[in-house]
């Protein structure tokens, strides 16, 4: 039986002697705790790596629709003040003008 | 008339008419309009005072007077203002305080984003009788620990009326330090606590005042250690509350850890030595001979990391200091605080880490309990110690951690000031919370250190300690500087850290770095 790794004390095998058995064991086990560390460390680093990230993503999404949003209102303004320079709507204003003054005085 | 979102109560006790004047107007100068204040007219014997309360009662509907026959008994003159209140959310206003003109709106935006809290406090000024603003108080976020140090976060406090109901109001026996008592009561219950980082209260400073009179200060000083016990009895907390060492700040003495209970200490070492206070010493013989004499703790495992040049003399030199208590674990590699670190916690056996640097002198008796002793208390993750140079200035005191601009800032909080001062607003006086903790000297279970992966090994020499604050915050827990944990640091007060950009590159991938501290607002 190969005595050498934890494996077989695990298993229940009879201990042996040699105090080096107990040294790899020992060895492994420290070896094992380690990589647990650095790899929860990686996982946390991940966690907020990812946490910055999205973020980041949220505040770039909200500066984005604030922008479309000034945007919306700046191209509204233009299209109306188009609209209201426009020689058809100044004809169409000027045509609807009696109109518009007959319904005011009858008010 | 319908339910309004703030109730402000105020007592009304013979007040200068100006000054409760002011007051009224500065609520009525508010920005939001859905509020109703309370004023209980408990102690005015002057004609003036009624007559001032009834125009302004006139004036607007929202103002509601009540007369109230309990003369000096503020407790029951506010709890009068209670029974009157219909607001979802109620605060307490000294008849001689204002507030500014947007601060129920800036208020209301928090209740209106945050649906689930139920207290928000703001930070305040002062105001003088000239009328001018001063001595700001930038308040930390929710700092529970804090709080059982001082009543630091004062007004304006909005509380949700339910949780004032639940908590049974305002009680008496607390002379002078009602709200604190209530406060403590609330937020031991509340859901979500939001700290509004704006001066949105000036709280005036006058002849007959509280806060100019010794007598009542001290009054108000018991008062607040009865609170604070009360609070810690209802909590579990097995502890004695003192008067700390600054008037109104206080201190828990905490029950002992379990004798039982066996702490690993991981010092890793090189064996260095040096002069200190004109002696030359070999610092971890010294750092282990202190703690076996000041620790105050028997089942130590003390557990030094040593890299291969440590001279023999010294391994023989602790050994005949810790005798069975040490355990000695070469290390090989090349130079890394983080893997040092991590490699003398996998050997370690004890349920509690201390990790502590070798240049390290113990100060403080009963030091081990004294930094272990939180970490049973649910939400706390590590504990630090106050650390002071050779010269009796402070050397760690909790490291502040945030953003200028593009600039990251990771600074020891008020560096070089005398051990003897009380800091600003006596945050120095006091245990509090902090954004990050140097491992110099600090306390964690062992199953903390594994659920934060430990420092990592990618920064060998600087921030490791900041970056695995930040690890153990991210899990959701708190981290305490201990101000009666006292040990003297001998890193050189002049030394300067080269830092380089990658370890900084390193910090700012990971962690999202606040525009400033919570814990260490700007002064």
């Amino acid at each position: 039986m190969d005595y050498t790794h934890s494996g077989g004390a695990a298993a229940g095998a009879q201990r042996p002697s040699d105090p080096e058995f107990y040294n790899d064991v020992d060895d492994e086990t420290i070896d094992e705790a380690l990589n647990l560390l650095s790899t929860r460390d990686h996982i946390i680093g991940l966690e907020a790596t990812v946490s910055r990230l999205q973020r980041e993503v949220d505040d770039l999404a909200k500066r984005h629709v604030a922008e479309m949003a000034d945007r919306e209102i700046q191209v509204r303004s233009e299209v109306s003040a188009d609209y209201e320079s426009s020689t058809t709507w100044r004809l169409g204003r000027m045509a609807l003008l009696p109109v518009l003054i007959l319904r005011r005085i009858r008010r | 008339m319908s339910k309004p979102l703030f109730s402000l109560i105020s007592a009304v006790s013979d007040p200068p008419p100006t000054q409760l004047e002011s007051m009224i107007d500065s609520v009525l100068s508010q920005t939001f309009s859905d509020w109703e204040l309370i004023l209980v007219n408990g102690n005015s014997p002057s004609p003036e005072i009624s007559g001032i309360l009834q125009a302004y009662q006139d004036v607007d509907t929202r103002i509601v007077v009540r007369e109230w026959d309990s003369s000096d008994d503020i407790v029951a003159t506010l709890n009068r203002g209670l029974e009157f209140a219909k607001g979802t959310f109620v605060a307490f206003m000294d008849q001689n305080d204002c507030i500014t003109d947007g601060a129920l709106q800036e208020v209301y935006e928090i209740v209106r984003n945050e649906l689930d809290v139920d207290y928000i406090y703001t930070d305040e000024d002062k105001v003088d009788e000239g009328g001018s603003f001063y001595e700001p108080f930038r308040k930390p976020d929710w700092s529970p620990e804090r709080f059982r140090g001082q009543m630091y976060t004062g007004r304006l406090s909005a509380i949700r009326s339910s949780l004032v109901a639940a908590v049974g109001g305002v009680r008496t026996g607390y002379d002078g330090a009602y709200d604190y008592d209530l406060i403590l009561r609330v937020t031991e219950q509340a859901r979500k606590i939001v700290h509004l980082p704006k001066v949105l209260y000036h709280r005036r400073v006058a002849r007959g005042c509280t806060t100019n009179d010794l007598d009542r200060y001290k009054n108000t000083a018991d008062s607040s250690r009865t609170a604070v016990q009360s609070h810690l009895d209802r909590l579990g907390i097995e502890g004695v509350v003192e008067h700390g060492p600054v008037l109104g700040t206080l201190r828990i003495a905490r029950a002992n850890i379990d004798h039982n209970l066996r702490v690993s200490v991981i010092i890793p070492t090189v064996g260095g030595s040096g002069f200190v206070w004109g002696e030359l010493r070999v610092f971890v013989v010294e750092a282990v001979r202190s703690l076996l004499d000041k620790g105050g703790h028997e089942n130590l495992e003390i557990v030094v990391v040593y890299d291969e040049p440590t001279p023999t003399k010294v391994l023989d030199d602790l050994k005949a200091v810790a005798g069975d208590k040490l355990v000695l674990v070469p290390y090989a590699d090349e130079y890394n605080y983080s893997a040092k670190n991590n490699v003398g916690v996998v050997n370690a056996r004890g349920d509690v880490i201390i990790l502590l640097n070798d240049d390290v002198e113990i100060d403080s008796d009963n030091f081990v309990s004294k930094l272990v002793a939180p970490l049973s208390e649910p939400g706390v993750g590590m504990t630090g110690a106050r650390l002071c140079y050779h010269d009796k200035t402070l050397q760690h005191a909790g490291v502040s951690v945030y953003m200028d601009g593009e600039t990251p800032w990771l600074t020891h909080a008020l560096q070089h000031e005398p051990d003897s001062s009380p800091g600003p607003f006596s945050l120095l006086a006091v245990n509090r919370e902090v954004s990050a903790l140097t491992a110099a000297c600090a306390a964690l279970k062992r199953s903390t250190y594994f659920s934060a992966g430990g420092f990592t090994e990618h920064l060998p020499i600087n921030f490791n300690d900041v970056d695995f604050s930040l690890k153990v915050r991210h899990l959701g827990l708190r981290l305490l500087w201990i101000a009666d944990a006292k040990a003297y640091h001998f890193e050189s007060r002049s030394r300067e850290p080269v830092v380089h950009e990658w370890e900084v590159n390193f910090l700012l991938n990971r962690w999202t770095l606040p525009p400033v501290d919570p814990y260490m607002m700007p002064l």
